[in-house]
């Protein structure tokens, strides 16, 4: 008896030490790499496969930002949606979404502005069916099921493409889901199409074959946009151009060396090198100064989701042009 | 031989329900039986395990989420169990203090999630008070508990023997609650992963829960399984733990 | 002979019933008192003042001409309940308290009461006998001028109460102990007793000494005789006040 007994002491003292020595890991892995300067932090907020994580996997913004004796903290998010919410808290500095979030963000009152416009991207966006549905045109969605991430480009995209067929979104029945619970629902039929982006619209078309229906061109512009906010920029004007500047150059250099770039997201993503290839090909990076036009757009994404009552307060995007 | 028997009995009969599902859902798969994109097949999922301890990120992710489990539930637990006897022996502090702490008590804590995402934003800070906050409420009221139900013949006696205030509580106040407070413990631990489980699902980009999140976005059934199965055989090890120490401390109960 | 304790028109009060009116008591040094009453009379209320575990509502208690408010060093009392920490071994329970004991000291003890063998035992491993020897044990370790015993034995079965009550007698004998006991037992306080005291309606009914001489035979008609008497008295509502 006492045999057994001392069996379990050590049983115990060894789960015990095993469970610590983890934890210390743990630590390390969370806090480790920083310094003991005390450098000023700047946190930026990405989503799988966008651009901050090409600037990210690229590295060069984190050495130029290191050189002036910043050091970055990167955050992933599963939306744009999520992404605005830590914007408004303060919780990051800068963060790339879609054209959506950005007016719903300045709708609740966040001080946000538009620090730079990425470049069209709507070759990956798309209305997509499953493989063996007989739908042929956004017409014959009438009634259907639809999943959509709420306030995302996506979101603006299926108003616009509804509008076009004479359709709203009464119309449909709309089933507001996030990236991964609407793939599911997708894969199980529980849906007859979903609006989406890449890299979630490549994975499902390599995947499980979904069809596109129709991308987002002719519908929207489906930019890209680097926002940041009021305080901080008009505090931090620098490192504001120098985050803009570094991450243009890091998209310049992915498009000149797309093979690469395919080999470092497919790993980053832990996804296969088909999806990575379709999602990269169809895509050209980079970033340029927010013009009229781009504001024009803005505003029409804010009055159609007013006037839908998809927001509550009319939103004015003038006044969140950085004053240069 | 008999006694062999009834061990091998004991081992085994437990462990054949789980053992036989097993087989089954591997020969199901296996002909096709069912869909091996929603139920992949035990033999892909330990392929998968294989994969993902080579990749180090299953370690990663695991001593991430050890870390904040260990570091909310041991200030969770010690303010838990200090606040609780604080309350326990002092009147004027039980005055005080008890029915705030009850009625926060009554919020689920897991309803606090997006209030202190918007306090402490989305970096470690509200993942560890989140569980600290979850771990706090059974270890007080266990331990508030435990105290006051102390013998009070056994402290009548105490005195009686004229022992100083401190020997009062390491003798006779802080053993008999021991049990109490260890029961707490064994609950808190479950609160702690279930916690750290929601947490790290809403807001974070590692951790065991982000790996099972980033699964899910693109369908990688096996994954989310293997995220699962080491969030359960963690629950149990400190389950199991737990129950040692619980055994331990109750040596002297009469054990037939 | 020497006054080891004085009660002065103590009285007793709760919620406003009267439990105990005025009592005057005196007990001196190697006394055996046994206390006798019916079940509420007052008893262990008394035993309780005495201890200094609650005060008198009004008059006072003198322990070695120092007034007794709380409880000391000297006087040890015993419950029918052992109340022994359940997860302390004998040893360890009998070395509780402020004083130091020595291991000497420890192992005459545990042999007084024939608990040599079970010292590194757990209380709730042995039977109810043996843990009040415990508690008695850990009483005579402190050299108590005092033994209060509240109907310590009311637990135990006939056969163990007897050892008990000799194990008792003994060591009262042998230590010059002074010993209060309150008990329900007649045939108990009579085999023990230096003095009955019986209490009742609220006072201190009488006081019978006991002059049988030791080791006293339960089968003697003397003892028969004054076991007899005091039945006939506790139910007899004729009982003179002390005076």
């Amino acid at each position: 008896m006492a045999k057994t007994h001392w069996f379990k002491k050590l049983a115990v003292a060894l789960f015990c030490s095993i469970w610590l020595i983890g934890a210390a890991f743990g630590y390390h892995y969370l806090y480790g790499n920083q310094t003991a300067e005390a450098k000023t932090v700047i946190t930026i907020g990405y989503q799988k496969g966008d651009i901050f994580q090409i600037a990210k996997l690229d590295g060069g913004l984190e050495k130029a930002l290191e050189k002036e004796n910043y050091t970055v903290k990167w955050h992933e998010f599963v939306d744009g949606s999520a992404l605005q919410e830590a914007l408004k808290t303060g919780s990051i500095d800068f963060g790339r979404t879609g054209n959506t979030p950005p007016v719903i963000a300045q709708s609740s009152g966040a001080q946000i502005v538009y620090a730079a416009a990425g470049y069209s991207k709507y070759q990956g966006s798309a209305i997509l069916i499953p493989k063996n549905s007989t739908v042929k045109s956004v017409k014959a969605l009438k009634g259907q099921k639809i999943a959509v991430a709420k306030g995302t480009s996506a979101h603006y995209f299926l108003i616009r493409a509804l509008k076009k067929a004479g359709l709203t979104l009464n119309d449909v029945d709309v089933q507001y889901l996030d990236a991964g619970a609407a793939r599911i629902a997708f894969e199980k039929g529980a849906v007859a199409a979903w609006v989406t982006w890449d890299p979630y619209t490549a994975s499902a078309q390599t995947d499980i074959g979904a069809q596109i229906l129709t991308t987002a061109e002719g519908y929207t512009t489906d930019r890209d946009f680097i926002l940041s906010t009021k305080s901080f920029t008009t505090a931090n004007p620098d490192v504001t151009k120098l985050v803009v500047s570094q991450t243009n150059k890091a998209l310049k250099r992915a498009n000149q060396n797309k093979s690469q770039l395919i080999k470092n997201l497919a790993k980053a993503l832990k996804m296969d090198q088909a999806t990575i290839t379709l999602m990269v090909n169809r895509r050209t990076y980079g970033l340029e100064s927010i013009s009229t036009e781009i504001l024009k757009e803005q505003q029409s994404i804010a009055d159609t989701f007013y006037d839908l009552k998809l927001i509550k307060k009319k939103v004015d995007v003038q006044s969140a042009k950085i004053e240069n | 031989m008999q006694k062999f028997k009834t061990k091998l009995l004991n081992f085994c009969l437990p462990a054949l329900l789980p053992v036989s599902l097993l087989l089954i859902w591997q020969i199901a798969s296996q002909f096709n039986l069912i869909s091996t994109k929603f139920f992949p097949a035990p033999s892909t999922i330990i392929k998968t395990v294989y994969t993902l301890v080579q990749g180090k990120e299953l370690f990663k992710n695991v001593t991430i989420s050890l870390y904040r489990a260990t570091l909310g539930l041991g200030i969770g637990a010690s303010l838990g169990i200090l606040l609780g006897l604080l309350t326990g022996l002092s009147h004027r502090a039980n005055q005080l203090l008890d029915s705030t702490i009850q009625m926060i008590r009554n919020i689920p804590h897991l309803a606090l999630l997006p209030l202190v995402i918007a306090w402490f934003g989305v970096g470690e800070t509200s993942k560890i008070f989140l569980v600290a906050v979850g771990v706090f409420f059974p270890l007080y009221a266990n331990t508030v508990h435990g105290i006051q139900s102390v013998d009070p013949e056994l402290i009548e006696m105490g005195h009686v023997y004229q022992l100083s205030r401190w020997q009062l509580f390491t003798d006779i106040i802080f053993p008999s609650a021991l049990p109490a407070i260890l029961v707490g413990l064994r609950y808190a631990l479950g609160i702690m992963w279930t916690t750290l489980i929601v947490a790290e699902t809403i807001a974070s980009d590692s951790g065991i829960g982000y790996m099972a999140m980033n699964a899910r976005e693109f369908m990688q059934m096996d994954v989310i399984l293997v995220s699962i199965l080491i969030y359960a055989l963690l629950g149990k090890i400190s389950d199991l733990i737990a129950k040692f120490f619980e055994n331990e401390a109750n040596h002297w109960q009469i054990n037939e | 002979m020497q006054t080891v304790l004085e009660l002065k028109a103590v009285t007793k009060k709760f919620n406003g019933q009267t439990i105990l009116n005025p009592i005057d008591l005196t007990i001196q040094q190697n006394d055996f008192i046994a206390v006798i009453g019916k079940s509420g009379a007052g008893k262990s209320t008394l035993l309780r003042m005495i201890a200094g575990l609650s005060a008198p509502s009004s008059g006072s208690i003198w322990q070695n001409q120092q007034r007794v408010t709380t409880t000391n060093a000297m006087t040890r009392i015993m419950f029918q309940n052992p109340r022994l920490l359940p997860w302390k071994t004998v040893a360890q329970n009998l070395s509780i308290g402020q004083a130091k004991i020595t291991s000497e000291q420890l192992a005459t003890t545990l042999a007084q009461v024939d608990l040599t063998a079970n010292q590194h035992q757990y209380p709730l491993t042995l039977s109810g006998g043996q843990q009040q020897r415990v508690a008695l044990a850990r009483i005579l370790l402190h050299h108590p001028e005092l033994l209060l015993l509240d109907e310590p034995f009311g637990a135990l079965d006939a056969f163990t109460r007897q050892s008990m009550q000799q194990l008792i007698e003994n060591l009262w004998k042998a230590q010059q102990l002074t010993a209060l006991l309150v008990t329900h037992d007649i045939e108990e306080a009579v085999a023990l007793a230096s003095k009955i005291v019986i209490v009742g309606q609220q006072q201190l009914l009488q006081e019978i000494p006991i002059n049988l001489p030791r080791p006293r035979d339960r089968h003697s008609p003397a003892f028969k005789a004054i076991v007899q008497q005091i039945i006939s008295q506790l139910e007899t509502s004729q009982v003179q006040p002390a005076g």
